[in-house]
């Protein structure tokens, strides 16, 4: 399954309620200020997908909006692109908005 | 036909976002499809009878649950894990619902077609 | 691959009309048909005739219309949630006085069977929200 996440662990459960469901296999594509959970900071929950099997993406042109292209991300973080956001829907017959 | 499940993580009230949502529910089963409707999270809350919603001015969506098997929906499921961390148990529901773990709502909801949420 | 694409909040207010759009061109571009853009929600205001941002803002509606003009793109604004919020199709707001010239070139107003027609059609079906 794809998750696809908007909002920041400071503004929303819906990362924490992904990443209670999320197994093996599934991606989570972080999306607008959910990007903000992808930089490398102990209030982020990603530190929990450490361990898992889950691959977590975070769209490029939200952080370069953002200004945070130069801050350290998780280091299991996947970069894409929108080109690449077209890609993993693609490949995923699952996907789940979490607002 | 396809099989659509529609999430509700959220409460109900307060939000016209809510009343719009199971609109589509019901229009798809209107279009013969498979409607799951799901209960997780805060949603589940949802589900309490004794609502009073005219206490703010607000239509009671607790006869529309009701009315969801005339409407051919009658997947109504509910995630147990969500009921359990709140304390919550089925006899105060509303209406009828298929509890199930969360291992096995995630495999139907990979099965379906579409996933909706708001 | 055909992708219906829903739109559920307002422009301006939330960036999901502008990740929806930046992912339309990607689609596109990666040779994707864009099925059809369904407005649900505060996603109506997407369709606002009378939007006039500041003239260094992108233009969201304006953007849309263009969609629709320049790659045949399909945007529909979902009746209920249109009358709901004020925005009525010409005919009506003829017979009840309302404005008749609410909605920007390209949109059109149907009810949410496009919505479920367009979910049944399409191979994904991607909603953006608030």
């Amino acid at each position: 399954m794809l998750y696809i996440i908007n909002k920041s662990h400071a503004d929303s459960q819906a990362l924490n309620n992904c990443l209670q469901r999320a197994s093996r296999g599934d991606g989570i594509l972080l999306i607008e200020h959910a990007v903000y959970s992808a930089l490398n900071v102990k209030q982020s929950p990603l530190h929990l997908v450490l361990d898992s099997e889950v691959t977590v993406y975070v769209l490029t042109p939200d952080m370069q909006a953002r200004g945070l292209q130069e801050l350290a991300c998780f280091s299991f973080v996947e970069y894409v692109d929108y080109t690449g956001f077209v890609g993993l829907i693609e490949d995923s017959s699952a996907v789940r908005s979490c607002f | 036909m396809k099989t659509l499940v529609f999430i509700i993580d959220k409460p109900l009230h307060g939000n016209i976002q809510t009343q719009e949502f199971i609109d589509m529910a019901l229009m798809a089963a209107a279009f013969d499809q498979r409607v799951i409707l799901l209960f997780e999270d805060d949603g589940v809350y949802a589900l309490l009878g004794k609502q009073s919603p005219d206490a703010i001015g607000l239509k009671n969506s607790s006869p529309l649950l009701k009315a969801l098997s005339i409407y051919e929906i009658n997947d109504v499921w509910v995630e147990q894990e969500s009921i359990i961390e709140r304390g919550l148990n089925s006899e105060q529901f509303v209406i009828d619902v298929k509890r199930c773990p969360r291992v096995e709502l995630k495999r139907e909801m990979e099965a379906a077609d579409e996933l909706f949420s708001f | 691959m055909k992708i219906s694409i829903q739109i559920n909040a307002s422009p301006y207010q939330y960036q999901a009309a502008d990740s929806a759009w930046h992912f339309i061109q990607a689609a596109i571009a990666s040779g994707h048909q864009i099925y059809r853009v369904f407005f649900y929600h505060d996603g109506v205001y997407n369709a606002v005739h009378d939007s006039r941002p500041p003239g260094d803002e992108r233009d969201i509606v304006k953007r849309w219309s263009s969609l629709h003009e320049e790659q045949g793109v399909d945007l529909v604004v979902c009746v209920s949630s249109a009358q709901r919020r004020g925005l009525l199709e010409t005919s009506v707001a003829r017979k009840v006085g309302g404005y008749e010239n609410a909605l920007a070139n390209g949109f059109r107003i149907a009810g949410l069977g496009l919505l479920m027609e367009a979910v049944i059609d399409a191979d994904r079906h991607i909603c953006f929200g608030a």
